[in-house]
């Protein structure tokens, strides 16, 4: 049995045409896509721990914490910014006699489906009332590491903070006044270990061990345990 | 009025200074003097306090020291102390001879060494003359204020 040379070229012919159309339905498949998929299939259980844990939500995602405890409690939102940048704004408090107001910027150093590390740098102003007041400036670099597990995320925040004091000193001499101006530092370094664990996709809490050491070396630190309440990422804003 | 008072309170809370010390100069122009027998050689230890510090309750003490001078004997005597204005008042200056040169007045098995204290209740003023009398043996100025 021959096969005719016509015949033959219809075959190959018939055969292209059954490749390009393939071809065509499985490019349309990849372009299919263009609605949003499911949010399940594309958020993570984890999404709000892993942002306001881990640091550095998506763009235009914004996170918000509210942490209480003792000694520290804390109010703070996350505003993702894209580029892996995130706009930071917290306001803590040591038993309502410490404040610190601070505004940042985070930035996401390494990313992982189980890990979030994340560098913040944190500037505002620090007031203490009462016999030890003190106010200044004060500045914070801080990292944050979360481990993603499904809806149980521990964490690890590590920070150095300064404050910069200003003490002045007028002396009444008998030709008239003079004022002289000193500065020192406090520093405290920080450390938080906890763990997080994620109700929904935007709502989780944690519960961590804070060791902030104020004013080190010359004094002694207290440990603290706070609970906080995390809500987000809500996008699109 | 409630606006000025939350002005205040903000920059109160905002600002920057932390210690405000006010410090008043005082030169003091006066002569220590040993009554006989008591041992009058070795160097004066001068101690200069507040006769009260502020404080609420039982934070309330006297005697603050806030300067201290040593000079090698007793006689003349022209120091210049910074008067701190706003943690107490009042002026008291204590002073021993160190006799035996330990540093310390009146060590357990040396010998007595005199002291002597003086309140100069017009302070502050950036003159003032006093007379310092170093005739008690071994009392600190605890036990001779008030």
């Amino acid at each position: 049995m021959s096969i005719a040379p016509y015949r033959t070229g219809a075959l190959v012919a018939a055969l292209l045409v059954l490749q390009v159309g393939g071809g065509a339905h499985a490019q349309s498949a990849l372009d299919a896509p263009t609605l949003p998929p499911a949010v399940s299939e594309v958020t993570p259980i984890h999404a709000v721990l892993a942002d306001m844990l881990g640091g550095t939500p998506q763009a235009r995602h914004l996170g918000i914490t509210v942490q209480g405890g003792w000694p520290w409690s804390l109010l703070r939102a996350n505003l993702g910014l894209g580029y892996r940048l995130t706009l930071i704004a917290d306001v803590e408090t040591a038993l309502g006699r410490r404040f610190r107001p601070t505004v940042g910027l985070g930035v996401r150093l390494a990313t992982h489906h189980r890990v979030r590390l994340s560098g913040e740098l944190l500037l505002g102003w620090l007031v203490q009332t009462g016999v030890t007041g003190r106010r200044g400036p004060t500045g914070e670099l801080r990292l944050r590491l979360a481990l993603l597990l499904g809806r149980a995320v521990p964490y690890l925040v590590l920070g150095t903070r300064h404050t910069l004091l200003a003490d002045r000193t007028v002396f009444e001499r008998a030709a008239g006044s003079e004022t002289s101006w000193s500065f020192r530092q406090e520093w405290t370094p920080w450390a938080t270990l906890g763990l997080g664990i994620a109700v929904t996709r935007n709502f989780g809490f944690d519960v961590g061990a804070d060791y902030g050491w104020v004013d080190a070396p010359q004094t002694i630190a207290l440990p603290g345990v706070h609970l906080g309440l995390h809500f987000g990422p809500r996008g699109g804003l | 009025m409630p606006r000025f008072a939350l002005a205040a309170l903000l920059l109160s809370a905002m600002g920057c200074i932390n210690q405000d010390a006010h410090l008043y100069e005082i030169n003091l122009h006066g002569t220590v003097t040993v009554p006989p027998p008591l041992a009058s050689s070795g160097a004066l230890h001068l101690a200069f306090y507040l006769a009260n510090r502020a404080g609420e309750g039982g934070l309330a003490h006297p005697l603050e020291l806030f300067e201290r001078r040593v000079l090698p004997v007793v006689g003349m005597v022209d120091e210049q102390v910074l008067y701190p204005l706003d943690i107490g008042d009042g002026l008291v200056i204590y002073g021993y001879v160190d006799s035996d040169g330990d540093g310390t007045l009146c060590a357990r098995g040396a010998a007595p060494e005199p002291a002597g204290l003086t309140v100069l209740a017009s302070a502050p003023q950036h003159e003032l003359q006093f007379q310092l009398r170093l005739d008690q043996l071994c009392k600190g100025p605890e036990a001779l204020f008030p």
